[in-house]
């Protein structure tokens, strides 16, 4: 009786060691400035756009201050942000990140710069479905020491007819369910880059260590 | 490794939904009344609604979200209401005292310009900071 249980944890055993063995993370990176230096604010500037696609950035600056908000920083108001920056003649995204981060720092009264690249945001038709890519390069800058603390890296691609093939009912399901959410927001672009965003902030490993505000419950 | 993504994506969205209900902040329609603003500017009363709203929940739930507060005071300097804009930014900087330098900056610069951040290609000038500082912040 009681040695038929072997097998069966046996077999948790082994497929708990065979997933781990599948999502052998990255090492983690190191992270000491920034818990140093215990920064409370992100200043977001308009992103840096690396594609053909001009209203990314405007589209992008919608879903960057959630995410980094909810790790537990005071994320400044990103449009307000963008416009004022605009409105001094400095729209160029590619002039506001090469200034120093110390006097975007005195300017502001941020701790930190977060400088966003957008590497890739394209819709290509792939023989029977269109396949959507985005990837997003994120590093957040000391405003003391213009060092970086943080960066990471996301990219994402959505390619709904891929996904329903693989023969497994409960991914189809799921695949499916997918599918749906993503179809409801009109350009496949914005859910894509939601997720990209919550990943680089919220990953467990590489993601942006928890800030002041961070909820404790 | 797009199927890696794929299965990171469907843990982002089961972890998002299950955190939905204890998010730390609240945000509203925020994001998405933003990103009609973006697209179409006839949605900026909408937007505006929308950062309203997210207000009133956020504060009910003791929740308020940072920035809302300042967007919304910058859609009244917009606008040319500058008691209003003075008001919303005094809340933001009550609840996040982190915004108070660049809120003050510009109020004292009496419209919507910015901070001034010398691009790196100037000749040599006083750090921007100071710039705010003699104006009476």
């Amino acid at each position: 009786m009681r040695a038929s249980h072997f097998p069966v944890l046996a077999a948790f055993a082994a497929s708990a060691m065979l997933s781990a063995c599948a999502t052998t993370p990255p090492a983690p990176k190191d992270f000491s400035a920034l818990t140093a230096e215990k920064p409370r604010s992100i200043l977001v500037v308009p992103a840096l756009n690396n594609t053909v696609d001009v209203r990314a950035p405007d589209f992008f600056v919608s879903t960057i201050s959630r995410p980094f908000a909810e790790r537990g920083y005071y994320v400044f108001p990103a449009n307000m942000v963008k416009r004022v920056l605009e409105a001094d003649g400095l729209s160029d995204a590619g002039l506001v990140h090469s200034v120093d981060s110390r006097k975007v720092g005195a300017a502001f009264g941020c701790d930190t710069v977060l400088y966003v690249t957008i590497q890739r945001w394209d819709s290509k038709y792939v023989v029977l479905a269109t396949q959507t890519t985005v990837k997003f390069d994120y590093v957040l800058k000391s405003c003391k020491t213009n060092a970086v603390l943080w960066n990471n890296s996301q990219e994402l691609v959505y390619s709904p007819q891929a996904n329903n093939n693989s023969g497994n009912p409960l991914a189809a399901l799921i695949a499916q369910a997918i599918i749906s959410a993503m179809e409801k927001g009109a350009p496949n672009f914005m859910p894509l880059t939601t997720q990209a965003n919550a990943l680089a902030a919220g990953d467990p490993v590489n993601g942006l260590p928890p800030g002041p505000y961070f909820a404790t419950k | 490794m797009t199927r890696l993504k794929f299965f990171g994506v469907i843990a982002v969205l089961s972890a998002l939904s299950a955190c939905a209900p204890t998010s730390r902040f609240e945000w509203g329609g925020y994001e998405g009344s933003l990103f009609a603003y973006s697209k179409h500017p006839e949605h900026r009363e909408a937007y505006r609604q929308s950062l309203k709203q997210a207000i009133d929940a956020g504060k009910a739930s003791n929740r308020l979200a940072p920035g809302l507060y300042a967007e919304l005071g910058f859609l009244s300097l917009e606008d040319g209401d500058r008691a209003a804009a003075e008001t919303f930014f005094s809340q933001e900087m009550s609840a996040f005292p982190e915004s108070t330098t660049f809120l003050k900056g510009v109020m004292a610069r009496g419209t919507t310009s910015p901070p001034v951040v010398q691009p790196p290609s100037t000749p040599a000038s006083p750090p921007a900071g100071q710039n705010l500082d003699k104006k009476g912040v």
